[in-house]
């Protein structure tokens, strides 16, 4: 397989098996804000096959505060349309398939091989843990909130469902959150996603790794 | 009893080991902490008899909604997490 010079850097480093999967990979990113912009990035520039974008928003100027997809221009536009161009520009040869819809109970998940949740809200992580679990497709999920955050891995059958773990939390709306917080978080995210799909080394399925950047610490609890 | 996040940043401690002769209740032991710590950690973590909805108690990993919430019975060698959960994307 020939190696486009996009990806030179971290092919060898994991390894031409890893690439091949990633190539042939999909994956779906529920949310395209603060997280979704960088897992979806991240996710694309590393070599993934097909990225699924699920958003029902449009980019606002206050959003450009963490949501690193979009600039000043964009604003007004439907996020999974500007990320869709975007991601094409920098890996031309990835295939998009943009969702410009919430997640509720109708929406039809595709049959990707990994869902990413970048949500912002629980109601709707519920919802996408259900349509994940009915297809038993792994879920890395992610939260952050002020300077913290989480992140975890589902394997359905295996572990934890969201709604066990995180059942009667609370739904805030409009939280407050530290920028460098929100790229770290989805850049762990797309982390658990590109290891789960490559089955490379130690992940968080089963562990919740909680980081507070103001405090400076991370930690993991089994599950 | 460990705590994380905030909740360390807060209470300036990351865990407090009890010795515990006879199981105990959640609230039992947070009582305990408060008085280990010399303050009412209850009001960060409580709304009345009822945990707060930002935070989120953890034995062994299990939310404690799913087991008999501030009644649930700490044994001998179980872990409690103590944190809030974040919610925003």
């Amino acid at each position: 397989m020939l190696i486009p010079e996009i990806f030179e850097r971290h092919a060898r480093l994991i390894g031409h098996e890893c690439f091949k999967k990633l190539a042939n990979s999909s994956a779906l990113v529920a949310g395209i804000g603060g997280l979704g912009s960088t897992v979806a990035q991240l996710l694309a520039r590393t070599g993934i096959g097909t990225l699924h974008l699920v958003d029902f928003d449009r980019v606002e100027e206050n959003n450009l505060n963490r949501q690193i997809l979009y600039t000043r221009q964009d604003i007004g536009h439907y996020k999974v349309d500007v990320a869709a161009k975007r991601l094409k520009e920098i890996v031309p040869h990835i295939k998009i398939v943009p969702h410009r819809k919430r997640i509720s109970p109708e929406f039809a998940l595709p049959d990707v091989d990994v869902v990413v949740d970048c949500l912002d809200n629980f109601s709707d992580r519920f919802v996408l843990d259900m349509l994940a679990e009915d297809k038993n497709i792994p879920l890395v999920h992610g939260g952050v909130a002020r300077f913290h955050g989480q992140v975890t891995v589902i394997k359905y059958g295996e572990t934890q469902t969201i709604r066990d773990i995180f059942e009667e939390v609370e739904n805030k709306d409009k939280i407050s959150v530290f920028p460098p917080l929100v790229t770290l978080v989805g850049s762990i995210e797309a982390s658990e996603a590109i290891k789960l799909l490559c089955d490379l080394g130690p992940s968080l399925v089963g562990k919740l790794l909680l980081i507070d950047l103001l405090a400076n610490t991370i930690d993991t609890i089994d599950l | 009893m460990e705590f994380f996040a905030t909740l360390r940043l807060a209470l300036g401690v990351a865990s407090i080991d009890f010795e515990l002769d006879a199981p105990v209740t959640i609230k039992q032991l947070v009582d305990m902490a408060s008085q280990r710590l010399g303050t009412d950690i209850s009001q960060k973590l409580f709304d009345g008899d009822k945990i707060k909805r930002g935070t989120m108690i953890l034995i062994n990993g299990k939310n404690i909604h799913h087991l008999n919430g501030l009644d649930t019975l700490v044994k001998p060698g179980d872990r409690i997490a103590v944190f809030p959960p974040a919610g925003g994307g």
